[in-house]
């Protein structure tokens, strides 16, 4: 077990065995480690055929040239983002279903991953568009659509930071985040249904415009994605419910003061009890 | 010559979009991992159950 003289957590009943005991101070457990390790082994191999072993496309339809590696991260990211707001409207479902503090917990998480991914999306299709079409912003429908996409996410995290009540914050967090993600579908088919810059679909079509090595990176630089965004929600839902334990904890030690307010001479201990 | 320079400048930019992606991420997840250990040794022992 792991132990420290100050926390002895690794002796502790509810603090996991095996692969899931947690890191005395941290998030991380045996578990998430080992996968976090197998998670950077794959970001250097993805790299490595990403930049060195692929090479540049000269013959597809479209004829990126060595502009395609950034296809290799631009889509990959994109998928991530659509991942984890599919993951953030399911768990707020199933919050207003079920009103169990784990799927808001489970919501926020994805959510924040989500804002970081929908920008990097953003960003490296703004890279690409400079060189491909000559300006870093154009007010195309997928560019449009994904920008309202952030816009949404980041409003959906200003309103749970803007809710001191846990229950309300998190009822309300629910609500916004099934409508925002609505606009999920819009982003996807905003392509085709709507004419704009931006090209079609690449791989989720029956033939996909690249093959060989090329469509091997950007298929496994989708699939690294979704594993990072795995180890980003182990480690982000644990960081919110360590958060949810503390904000408990200093709700009940309110609620005791309070109490300790209403009786006369009632003190509180530094550890929350009335004497 | 002017292939040269054409393809130099892509790879600018393709550094530049995975020097983005990769710096994004890694203060994304150093700044997970401080703040888990920083609110993580605050929760009380007996609240410190993760699955």
């Amino acid at each position: 077990m792991t132990s420290t003289p100050t926390d002895p957590v690794g002796t502790h009943p509810t603090a996991g065995s095996g692969l899931f005991r947690m890191h005395p101070d941290g998030t991380a457990s045996r578990g998430s480690r080992i996968y976090g390790i197998l998670v950077l082994v794959g970001v250097i191999v993805f790299l490595a055929v990403a930049l060195l072993f692929s090479p540049a496309d000269t013959g597809s339809e479209n004829r990126m040239g060595d502009m395609i590696r950034i296809m290799y991260v631009h889509v990959p990211v994109a998928v991530a983002c659509y991942t984890a707001f599919l993951v953030t409207a399911v768990s707020s479902i199933a919050y207003l279903w079920k009103r169990t503090e784990g799927w808001d917990l489970l919501a926020v998480a994805s959510a924040e991953i989500g804002v970081v991914f929908t920008a990097l999306t953003l960003a490296t299709g703004s890279i690409w568009g400079h060189i491909a079409w000559g300006t870093w912003w154009e007010w195309d429908a997928r560019l449009t659509s994904t920008l309202v996409l952030l816009l949404l996410y980041l409003g959906y995290l200003a309103l749970r930071g803007s809710i001191a009540d846990p229950t309300v914050r998190a009822r309300r967090a629910a609500v916004l985040g099934i409508v925002a993600f609505l606009n999920v579908p819009i982003v996807h088919f905003s392509v085709t249904w709507w004419r704009g810059l931006h090209q079609d679909a690449t791989v989720s079509r029956l033939d996909p415009t690249i093959d060989g090595l090329k469509l091997f990176a950007l298929v496994f630089g989708m699939v690294l994605s979704v594993a990072l965004f795995v180890w980003f929600m182990i480690h982000r839902f644990r960081l919110h419910y360590a958060a949810a334990r503390l904000e408990a904890v200093g709700f009940d030690r309110a609620l005791a003061e309070r109490r300790a307010e209403g009786r006369s001479g009632g003190t509180i201990t530094p550890e929350g009890s009335i004497t | 010559m002017t292939t040269l320079v054409l393809a130099q400048n892509e790879w600018a930019y393709v550094a530049g979009g995975y020097g983005v992606t990769v710096g994004a991420l890694l203060l994304f997840t150093i700044s997970t991992i401080v703040k888990g250990r920083r609110i993580g040794r605050q929760v009380p022992v007996e609240e410190r159950r993760w699955l």
